[in-house]
C-alpha cells in the first residue's frame, strides 16, 4: 500500500512539474505577444538578465561551499574537530569570527559549510560567529571595499571592525538564547542513496530512513569494506564526496534560485529613485539601507560598489548598516538558512542582526561621523 | 521495489546538471556571459561548468539504482525555471532599459581618485573610454571647477527624465562591478537642443560647463557639471555596452 501511494505521489508530482513548466512557457509566449502590459517582453528580459546574473555569480560559490561541506562530511571526524575546538566558548567565538581572515569565503558558500560543521558537533554559537564575520573579514571583500571607497579608508576599517564586533555579539546572544544545534529535523535530507556510491548493496537504507546520523554509520561500513584496495578506497571516497556535493547543491540551490527570483523581481519593478525619496532622515535612511541590503542580495564582494553610489545621498551610518548587514543576511541567505535551521531560530537570528546593525548605524549618525 | 526501473529523481537531476552545463558552456563560448557578469568572474563560472559536468558524470551511475526516496520533489521546478528562461529569451544587456528603474547617478561616486589630475592635462580634450570612464568621470563630477571649460568626448546612451529642463539630457553608461544585480548608471548632465530618441547611443563632444541641479527625489541641490554638446553623432549600441571597473 505504502509503496503504491509513493509511486502515485511521484507520478502526480511529475505531472504537476510538466504542467507548471508548460504554463510558464505559455505565459512567456503571451508576454512576447502582448507587449506593453505589466508583463512586457522588455520587463521580462530585464528580469531574466538580473535573475541569471545573480545566479551565475553565486553558482560557483555554492558549488565550492557544497564541495567543502562534503569534504568535511567524508574526511573530518567529529573527534578530530572536537580536539581543535577551543573549550572556552568565548575564545571559541572570537577565534571563529576571525577565521574569515584566513579562509576567504563569501556568504553564498558559507551556509552549506556551517551546516555541516554544526552537524559534526561544532557549537552553534561558534558556527554563527564564523558565518556572520567571515564574509565581511574576507580579504577579497575588504580589498574591494577599499577600492570602492578609495578616498575613505575609515569606511574599510569601520566595516571590518563593526562586522567583527556585531558577529561576536550575536554569537554570544545565540549562546545565551538557544540550546541544541537548531537544525531542522525533518526537512533536510541529503539523498538517502548518497551512500550507495561506495559500490555496495544499499538495501539497508530502509532501516534508518530518517535518521540523520546514518552517514556516520555508513562511513564505518565503507571503511572495512573498502579497506581491501587502496585505490578503490580513494575512488570510493571521492565518489562519495561527489554524491554529497550534488545533493548539497540541489538542496541549497533551490533557495538560492528562489532568492535570486525575489531579488530580481524587486530590481525589475521597484524604481530605485522612489526608495531614495523615502529615506532621507537619520532614522529612515538607516531603515531604508538595511532593507535594501536585505532585498538586493548582492555578493559581499560587490556590495561596496553599490554602497559607494549611495554615499552622496545617504547618511554614513546607513551606508555602514548596508555594508555590515548585507553579508550577514539577505533574501537568498534567509531562504538557505530556513532550509537548514528551525524557523524560530532563523527569525531570531535575523532580528538580532537587524537590531545590532540598526543600533550601530543610529549611533554613527548621532556621533555625526 | 523493482530493480529495473529508472530512478526518476536521478534522471531529473542529471537533466538539470546537463542543462546548466550546456547553458554555461554556451554563454562562455559565445561571450554572452559578459551580459551577466564581470569578466573577472568568468574563471569562476568556468570552474562551475567543470564541477557541474563532474557531478553529472557521477550521477549517471545512479540512473538504474532504485531510490527509496518517494515522489518527485517539486523543488526541481526551481532549477528548470532559469533554464527555460535562458534558453527561450535572447541574451541581452540591461543597459539602457535599466536606467528607468535604477536611475542615473549624476553625483560623484566616492571620492576623487588620488592624484588623478596629474594624468590628465586639464584644458585639452578629455576622452572618456571604457578603461577610464569611472575614475575620470567621477573626478569630473567631484571637482566641477577644475574641469570647467575643458573639452570632453563621451560615448553613452541618452536618458531623459521629465524633470530635466528643455534641451537637457543625460548621457550615461552602465557600470558592472560583479554581476548585473549591482549595475549602476553613471552619467553626465548634457545640453543638446535637437530631439534625440530615448535610449539612443551617441558619441558627443562638448565643453564642460556647470549648472544648478536639484535632485527631484532627494531634494538635494548643488552645482553639477553639464556637457554643452557641440558635435553629436548617433552610434550603434556597442557589442558590450557595460563598463567593468
Amino acid at each position: 500500500m505504502q509503496q503504491l501511494k509513493k509511486e502515485k505521489d511521484s507520478n502526480v508530482a511529475l505531472v504537476i512539474l510538466i504542467v507548471a513548466a508548460g504554463l510558464f512557457y505559455t505565459l512567456v509566449r503571451m508576454g512576447q505577444i502582448y507587449e506593453g502590459a505589466l508583463f512586457s517582453l522588455a520587463t521580462l528580459q530585464s528580469f531574466k538578465t538580473i535573475f541569471l546574473g545573480i545566479l551565475l555569480e553565486a553558482l560557483p560559490f555554492i558549488l565550492i561551499g557544497s564541495f567543502v561541506s562534503s569534504l568535511i562530511q567524508i574526511f573530518v571526524t567529529e573527534e578530530a574537530l572536537a580536539k581543535i575546538i577551543p573549550k572556552n566558548v568565548g575564545l571559541g567565538i572570537v577565534t571563529a569570527a576571525l577565521l574569515g581572515l584566513v579562509f576567504p569565503i563569501c556568504e553564498c558558500a558559507i551556509i552549506p559549510v556551517i551546516r555541516r560543521l554544526i552537524k559534526k558537533g561544532v557549537p552553534l554559537s561558534m558556527a554563527i560567529a564564523f558565518m556572520l564575520a567571515a564574509p565581511i573579514l574576507n580579504p577579497v571583500v575588504l580589498a574591494s571595499t577599499y577600492y570602492a571607497f578609495s578616498a575613505f579608508t575609515e569606511i574599510v576599517i569601520m566595516r571590518a571592525a563593526f562586522g567583527f564586533i556585531i558577529a561576536v555579539a550575536i554569537a554570544a546572544a545565540v549562546k545565551l538564547l538557544f540550546k541544541g544545534n537548531q537544525l531542522t529535523g525533518g526537512d533536510y535530507h541529503p539523498h538517502h542513496d548518497c551512500c550507495s556510491h561506495g559500490g555496495h548493496d544499499h538495501s539497508h537504507h530502509h532501516d534508518h530512513h530518517h535518521n540523520h546520523n546514518h552517514h556516520a554509520n555508513h562511513s564505518q561500513h565503507h571503511h572495512h569494506k573498502d579497506a581491501k584496495k587502496g585505490a578503490s578506497r580513494i575512488f570510493g571516497g571521492f565518489s562519495e564526496v561527489m554524491a554529497h556535493t550534488s545533493s548539497e547543491f540541489f538542496d541549497v540551490g533551490k533557495y538560492l534560485i528562489f532568492g535570486a527570483i525575489l531579488s530580481a523581481l524587486v530590481q525589475t519593478f521597484v524604481p530605485r529613485s522612489s526608495l531614495i525619496a523615502i529615506g532621507q532622515g537619520p532614522v529612515s535612511s538607516v531603515l531604508l539601507m538595511l532593507s535594501l541590503a536585505f532585498i538586493l542580495s548582492l555578493c559581499s564582494e560587490a556590495d561596496a560598489f553599490v554602497a559607494r553610489s549611495f554615499l552622496s545621498q545617504f547618511t554614513t551610518g546607513s551606508i555602514m548598516g548596508f555594508l555590515v548587514l548585507g553579508p550577514m543576511i539577505d533574501i537568498k541567505n534567509m531562504l538557505m538558512l530556513l532550509g537548514a535551521f528551525k524557523k524560530k531560530f532563523v527569525l531570531s537570528l535575523m532580528a538580532l542582526i537587524f537590531f545590532f546593525t540598526f543600533t550601530m548605524a543610529i549611533i554613527l549618525n548621532m556621533a555625526g561621523v | 521495489m523493482r530493480k529495473d526501473k529508472i530512478n526518476i529523481e536521478a534522471l531529473i537531476e542529471l537533466v538539470i546538471l546537463i542543462g546548466f552545463s550546456y547553458l554555461i558552456y554556451q554563454l562562455l563560448e559565445s561571450g554572452n556571459i559578459l551580459y551577466y557578469i564581470h569578466p573577472k568572474m568568468t574563471k569562476y563560472v568556468l570552474f562551475a561548468l567543470i564541477a557541474l559536468i563532474m557531478l553529472a558524470l557521477f550521477r549517471i551511475r545512479d540512473l538504474f539504482k532504485t531510490s527509496h526516496q518517494s515522489g518527485v520533489k517539486l523543488h526541481y521546478l526551481m532549477f528548470i525555471l532559469p533554464l527555460i528562461l535562458a534558453l527561450m529569451l535572447e541574451h541581452q544587456s540591461i543597459s539602457s532599459s535599466s536606467a528607468d528603474i535604477r536611475g542615473v547617478n549624476l553625483d560623484a561616486i566616492g571620492g576623487p581618485a588620488p592624484n588623478i589630475s596629474t594624468y590628465y592635462n586639464i584644458g585639452k580634450r578629455v576622452v572618456l573610454e571604457p578603461s577610464n570612464y569611472v575614475t575620470l568621470l567621477s573626478e569630473i563630477l567631484y571637482s566641477v571647477d577644475k574641469y570647467h571649460g575643458s573639452e570632453l568626448e563621451i560615448e553613452g546612451f541618452v536618458f531623459k527624465e521629465p524633470h530635466l529642463a528643455e534641451g537637457q539630457i543625460i548621457i550615461s553608461r552602465t557600470i558592472i562591478s560583479c554581476c548585473v544585480a549591482d549595475a549602476e548608471n553613471i552619467g553626465i548632465l548634457s545640453y543638446w537642443q535637437e530631439q534625440l530618441p530615448d535610449n539612443a547611443w551617441v558619441r558627443a563632444v562638448g565643453t564642460i560647463q556647470s549648472t544648478d541641479y536639484t535632485n527631484p527625489k532627494s531634494g538635494r541641490n548643488g552645482v553639477v557639471p553639464m556637457l554643452v554638446i557641440q558635435e553629436l553623432e548617433i552610434i550603434p549600441e556597442p557589442d558590450n555596452p557595460y563598463i567593468y571597473p
